[in-house]
Formats: C-alpha cells, structure tokens, sequence
C-alpha cells in the first residue's frame, strides 16, 4: 500500500476557531501518547533484534564460512572462495555498523539524534534479517528468493545511502570507516553480482536440502 | 481482535485510516515493516496501541 497517495487531514488556510484549535490539541495529545507506547515497545523489539544479530551473524557467519572453505577444498571451486569473501564482506560491514550505532544509540542523550537512529537500525536490521535468510535459507520456500531480491534491491541501497548522510551529518569518523568499507564492497561488485550470489548461496542450500 | 486473527492486511487498513486522520506516514510504515519480525503478543500490543488510537481520534471528530 502506497501511503503516500493517501488524503491527509486539509491544511488550515484561514484562522482556526479555538474549537477547532483545541481538537487539534487534543488530537496531538493522543498521538503523542500513543506514540510513547509504541516507542517503548520498539526500544524491546529493537533490543532483542540487535541482541539477536549481533551474537547471531557472526556465529552463522563464520559457521557457513568454515562450511564453505570445505566445500570450495573439495571441490577446487575458485568462485566458492569469492562469493564467500564478498557475502563475509558485506556481512561483517553491517555487523561493524549495528555496533557502533548501538554505542551512538546508548551514549546519545540528543532526541534527534536518537530518532535517526532508530530508523537507521530498523533498515540494518531488515538488511540484516534478509541477508542472514539468503545466507541460511531460513526461509526454505523458493519464492523466498524473490522477497530478499526485492528487499535487497528495494532497501540497501537507500540504507547505505541514508546511513552515509548520517556519518557526514553528525561527522562520525567511526562510522565512516566500515561504511566505506560497504560502500567500496557495493562498488567493486556492484549490487546485482552481490545479489546473484546471495541468491545462488541460496539455492545451492536448498538443493542440499533436497 | 485477537492474536489469531490479526493479518497484515487489517494493520495496512489500520495504519491507512490512521494517516488518512493526521498520523506520521514514516513511523507508522515502519511498524508495517518489522511486523515480520514481531512476536504474536507484540503484534497484538501493537495493533491495539493503533486500534485505540484511531478510536480516540475519531471521538474527537
């Protein structure tokens, strides 16, 4: 659903009567309310989640990384070694960025601040959550791979893109490092390689599934 | 509604109504996508955080 193309509430072009003013008021007090509910609910949801990846990716990443050095000294597969260095890359960069937002996010007392934050995180963790199922085949469903595909081309971009413009903006240098790190991943191989072999890593799971 | 019944079609419809009444777009677009990721009892918690909300702001109307 395109939220953008829906009708919001007509803006006042002439002086507003104090009824209306004080519906406007008390509507922005419910919001506001509400708003805090869900806000301490996501400081959970988010807890978890970073805990989640954190202690997580690295495990399965170095657990899929000993797998796959097996398999390319058996089978001699040059490409096995790439893809690997290429997947690690991409995963240890984000691993490196949720750190050190964490930090930023515990030792930042600025709402603002913290507000962008927060939605940089929620992109991490969407990135994170689709490239652990390419990697692990989470999900065993073919269609599967078409969800991470559109999620990775959809969302990546844009969150390093975003994340970037934060580092610059506050002049983050220890963000800026394994963000150029990312960065210069995506360039070398560009998203669509990184995709592919996303996905084969994908499909070479399932078919050892089978 | 509940945790059996809650779909991700009924949060889009909710958070549409929400917008459509004043709400932050990107806060709430949010919500729609980590709700993947979110336990039944957090979906639950969150949809009645949205539900209560829309109905205190059509009480003010």
């Amino acid at each position: 659903m395109n939220f953008d193309e829906l009708p919001t509430e007509k803006k006042q072009t002439e002086e507003p009567s104090s009824e209306i003013v004080e519906t406007n008021e008390a509507k922005k007090e419910v919001m506001e309310e509400a708003k805090k509910e869900r806000l301490t609910m996501g400081k959970v949801v988010f807890r978890g989640l970073a805990s989640l990846i954190i202690s997580g990716i690295p495990l399965i990443g170095s657990a899929r990384m000993g797998i796959e050095i097996a398999k390319s000294k058996t089978t001699g597969g040059r490409e096995l070694i790439a893809r690997d260095k290429v997947v690690r890359g991409v995963i240890i960069s984000s691993n490196l960025i949720c750190y050190i937002l964490l930090g930023f996010r515990l030792g930042s007392e600025d709402s603002e601040v913290n507000k962008e934050i927060y939605f940089l995180m929620g992109e991490l963790t969407a990135f994170a959550f689709w490239l652990t199922a390419a990697q692990e085949s989470i999900e065993t469903k073919r269609g599967a791979q078409e969800v991470i595909k559109e999620k990775f081309k959809l969302d990546f971009p844009q969150f390093i893109k975003n994340m970037r413009q934060f580092a610059e903006k506050y002049d983050m240098e220890s963000l800026k490092e394994p963000l150029s790190v990312c960065e210069k991943i995506i360039e070398e191989y560009g998203h669509d390689t990184i995709l592919n072999l996303l996905i084969r890593a994908n499909e070479m799971k399932l078919d050892d599934n089978k | 509604m509940t945790i059996n019944n809650i779909s991700k079609e009924y949060l889009e419809k909710l958070i549409a109504e929400l917008v459509k009444a004043g709400e932050d777009k990107t806060e709430l677009s949010m919500w729609l996508d980590l709700y993947d990721l979110l336990s039944p009892e957090e979906r639950e918690t969150l949809v009645n955080n949205l539900e209560k909300e829309l109905k205190d702001l059509q009480g003010l109307k």
